[in-house]
């Protein structure tokens, strides 16, 4: 269960870089220049366990910083949200990822990252590295890897560790064509069970066919929010306004 | 207070990541069992050999057991300094991470304060053969090292957890802290003893800073089996308000970090 009531977003747009302590002594205390930018502004919706929510909208919208939200990784500056589960992200788990050690001890790394328990991960571990495709490399340092082994495996670590609550964000699907499809086939099956999912991405035909809701961002704000036919008629309109 | 209390409790409840990252840091850096123990020690070793023969042979000074005395002083200065410099950055460095799980980031600089305290703890081992071969006196003493170890650990803690959230907001404190360190050293009794090169009557200010009791006690038990005087006391209580200010900034800085950082 999701449920966003009024949330804002603000960050501070530096008009220069980090400030140095050098020039705080030079300068003293003085209040810093900078401009404020609301990334979310006054957006509300709620999604219960087993509904998918679609987000959609332009670039910059405010659609990934959404996801974080979710994720708890920002916090509101403005308004609530409540989020009942544990979240899993399948967007950037190979940030998580330690160069220096091997796959294997990734995955515990990563699952651990996400709140999991040893036994937890211990549960899942052969079904992900099955996933992943990566053969004996798995206890081999990470920075030996392609770039396509990594997001492979990150993909398969987000997918496989039952979690609540989905977010995904628009790459459906990673590494070579045979894996994409693997992938995409994997998210459907994700999809299809009790999770509360949030689905952002580009791909129309894919927030209608999952969607049970579909939010509009544009510029922070939510233009609009409701069955997701109605929503997406409308952002099409309003796509195609912009073009002319 | 229920604010400092926070942290604490993420730390505990995290505690196996935690774990799980020291033993992943310390696996790094020890891969060649052999070569990356004796890598560990060979770096302070050296910068003892080099202090050696600028104090006892080009100086002339330093008593016969100058180097065991410099050395277990450099040890415990190793971990500080190996903490600060690490945590300075632990924020930072792992700006992606930080931006894509939601996890308590208290654990980044801690993780480099216990990483430092077991590498120390492994380069006892190297310090056990030299206080053989310089005579030093072994007594009911000993017992005080743990307590002085445990009074480093929170000092070092304390000063890791500021350094991290300020690592965030001045990109050169880095810099800064380099310098910073080296002073430190030079003003604090660990090429030298206090007695011998502090004026009687500064030696109560000289004394406030921690680690002047840290080095002192750490030689005195070591090599002599003298207990700690009563400034250790004074460190404790140094530590124990750098760490309550660091609590306090995390618990404060916390959820804004993921959008500070850059």
């Amino acid at each position: 269960m999701i449920k966003a009531n009024n949330i804002g977003i603000k960050f501070r747009l530096h008009l220069e870089k980090r400030p140095t302590l050098k020039k705080l002594v030079v300068q003293g205390l003085k209040r810093q220049s900078f401009k404020e930018f609301w990334a979310l502004r006054n957006v509300s919706f709620a999604v219960r366990n087993g509904e998918t929510l679609g987000v959609i909208g332009l670039n910059g919208a405010g659609k990934s910083t959404l996801l974080r939200v979710i994720g708890g990784i920002f916090v509101p500056d403005e308004g609530k949200i409540e989020v009942a589960g544990r979240v899993s992200t399948l967007l950037s788990l190979t940030a998580g990822f330690q160069p220096e050690l091997t796959g294997s001890e990734n995955i515990f790394l990563v699952g651990m990252l996400m709140g999991f328990s040893l036994p937890q991960i211990r549960k899942y571990y052969k079904r992900i590295v099955e996933f992943a495709e990566i053969g004996d490399f798995i206890n081999t340092p990470v920075k030996t890897y392609s770039s396509g082994m990594v997001a492979r495996l990150g993909f398969a670590i987000a997918a496989h560790l039952e979690c609540d609550i989905l977010l995904i964000d628009e790459v459906l699907g990673v590494g070579d064509q045979s894996f994409r499809q693997k992938s995409q086939a994997k998210i459907r099956e994700l999809l299809g069970k009790d999770h509360t999912v949030v689905l952002v991405s580009h791909n129309m035909e894919a927030i209608k066919q999952f969607s049970t809701q579909v939010l509009w961002l544009h510029r922070g704000e939510v233009k609009a929010y409701g069955k997701p036919q109605e929503v997406i008629e409308k952002y099409q309109q309003f796509v195609m306004k912009i073009k002319k | 207070m229920k604010n400092l209390f926070q942290p604490v409790k993420q730390l505990w409840n995290w505690r196996y990541l935690l774990w799980f990252l020291v033993k992943s840091d310390l696996k790094v850096a020890y891969k060649n069992k052999f070569f990356g123990f004796l890598w560990s020690i060979l770096d302070p070793l050296m910068m003892m050999v080099v202090y050696v023969i600028l104090v006892q042979y080009i100086f002339k000074r330093g008593g016969p057991q100058f180097p065991v005395l410099l050395f277990s002083a450099l040890l415990a200065w190793r971990w500080f300094t190996y903490s600060l410099q690490q945590s300075v950055v632990s924020l930072t460095s792992r700006a992606k991470l930080i931006q894509a799980v939601a996890f308590p980031k208290i654990i980044l600089p801690t993780q480099q304060v216990v990483t430092g305290f077991m590498k120390y703890l492994f380069s006892l081992i190297a310090l056990l053969p030299m206080l053989f071969m310089f005579h030093a006196r072994f007594t009911i003493n000993l017992v005080w090292l743990p307590v002085v170890v445990l009074i480093q650990f929170v000092f070092t803690l304390g000063l890791s957890l500021i350094l991290a959230i300020f690592g965030v907001y001045f990109r050169d404190l880095q810099n800064i802290l380099q310098f910073g360190l080296r002073m430190w050293f030079y003003l604090s009794p660990g090429l030298y003893s206090v007695a011998d090169r502090i004026p009687k009557h500064l030696q109560p200010i000289y004394m406030l800073n921690p680690f002047s009791a840290l080095f002192n006690a750490y030689k005195n038990l070591l090599v002599r089996g003298i207990p700690p005087t009563f400034y250790i006391w004074i460190t404790l209580g140094a530590g124990f308000l750098f760490l309550c200010f660091g609590l306090f900034l995390f618990a404060r800085k916390e959820s804004y970090l993921a959008k500070d950082i850059r």
